[in-house]
């Protein structure tokens, strides 16, 4: 079976002749786990397929400057993570809503994406989801369905663990709070 | 929390999302195809021309050149007898006699300012008078 050595692919990365094998390697590696951090994002398929294509063609033509300093993961989740907010921006920007109001305006597209097939509770999970600000939702989607440790995400999110453990505690308090009220 | 830890246990970690069927594999495949070629990607070390060898070496000669004429153009050259005692080019001038060379040989050679010249042959003229 093979296994994916960051550190060696790193090697192969800088060099010219090895560099483009090797970020097919990372494609292979990346692609599940960044895409489902984008798609719990922006909840269609289609416009998490498009930003995911984004992510690796950006990190491709910039890969002359990652020097293999910070994680491989870490960097190709902030460039995800800039993609992915950049398009909520332009979505709320074209419907004028505030980025404190929360995402309620993809609750159409989890009706309408061909793509999810949730019973009703895992819609109601989603639907609460959709109720917190951005920055609450990027916490709670990576630490309940993806378990990162807050080391990890403090190094992709820029903010603090102590931050994160709060935000994500507010966030899961907030899902609750959705459930109840409607039990 | 515990009520809250419940209901997340209740809902589970699904989130219920899907993906078209081998995706993941088809999307490595054609991304891998759509991926531009980049400059470094040019294998081989870049070839210099003989232009590009050269070029700082005549820059610097160039330079070097450029400085010694500005100098030479305003700096005065210890030789000149510029403004030099008119005893002394008279000296000058019967040695010259002597040597048979012509007046203008030596001002030539020597590049007397004009003036000088001028005063010197109106006090041969006065003395002649």
């Amino acid at each position: 079976m093979h296994t994916f050595d960051e550190e060696e692919v790193i090697k192969r990365l800088q060099d010219h002749r090895s560099c483009r094998e090797a970020f097919g390697e990372i494609v292979k590696e990346y692609s599940q786990p960044l895409y489902w951090q984008i798609r719990k994002m922006v909840i269609s398929h289609d416009d998490a397929n498009d930003l995911l294509q984004n992510t690796f063609l950006k990190a491709w033509s910039n890969i002359e400057y990652f020097r293999g300093d910070a994680r491989l993961s870490t960097w190709l989740y902030k460039i995800a993570i800039n993609e992915t907010i950049t398009f909520l921006n332009k979505q709320r920007q074209r419907q004028q809503i505030s980025i404190d109001d929360g995402d309620l305006f993809l609750e159409e597209k989890l009706e309408s994406d061909a793509w999810f097939s949730g019973d009703d509770i895992q819609k109601r999970l989603q639907k609460a989801i959709l109720t917190l600000p951005e920055k609450q939702r990027l916490v709670f989607n990576m630490r309940y369905f993806e378990e990162k440790k807050y080391e990890e995400m403090s190094e992709i999110l820029g903010t603090s663990v102590g931050a994160l453990k709060a935000s994500y505690h507010i966030a899961a308090k907030k899902v609750e709070e959705f459930f109840t009220q409607e039990d | 929390m515990e009520k809250d830890n419940d209901i997340l246990k209740r809902v589970g970690k699904d989130p219920g999302f899907q993906v078209p069927e081998d995706y993941f594999d088809h999307f490595a495949s054609d991304l891998m195809e759509r991926l531009p070629e980049m400059p470094f990607e040019q294998e081989g070390p870049k070839q210099v021309t003989l232009w590009q060898k050269i070029r700082p070496v005549l820059y610097m000669a160039a330079m070097f050149a450029g400085i010694s004429l500005m100098l030479k153009i305003f700096i005065p050259s210890e030789t000149a007898p510029h403004g030099k005692d008119i005893t002394a080019l008279s000296e000058a001038s019967d040695s010259v006699n002597n040597d048979d060379i012509t007046l203008e040989d030596y001002i030539y050679c020597t590049s007397v300012n004009d003036y000088a010249v001028y005063e010197y042959l109106y006090d041969q003229y006065a003395a002649a008078e």
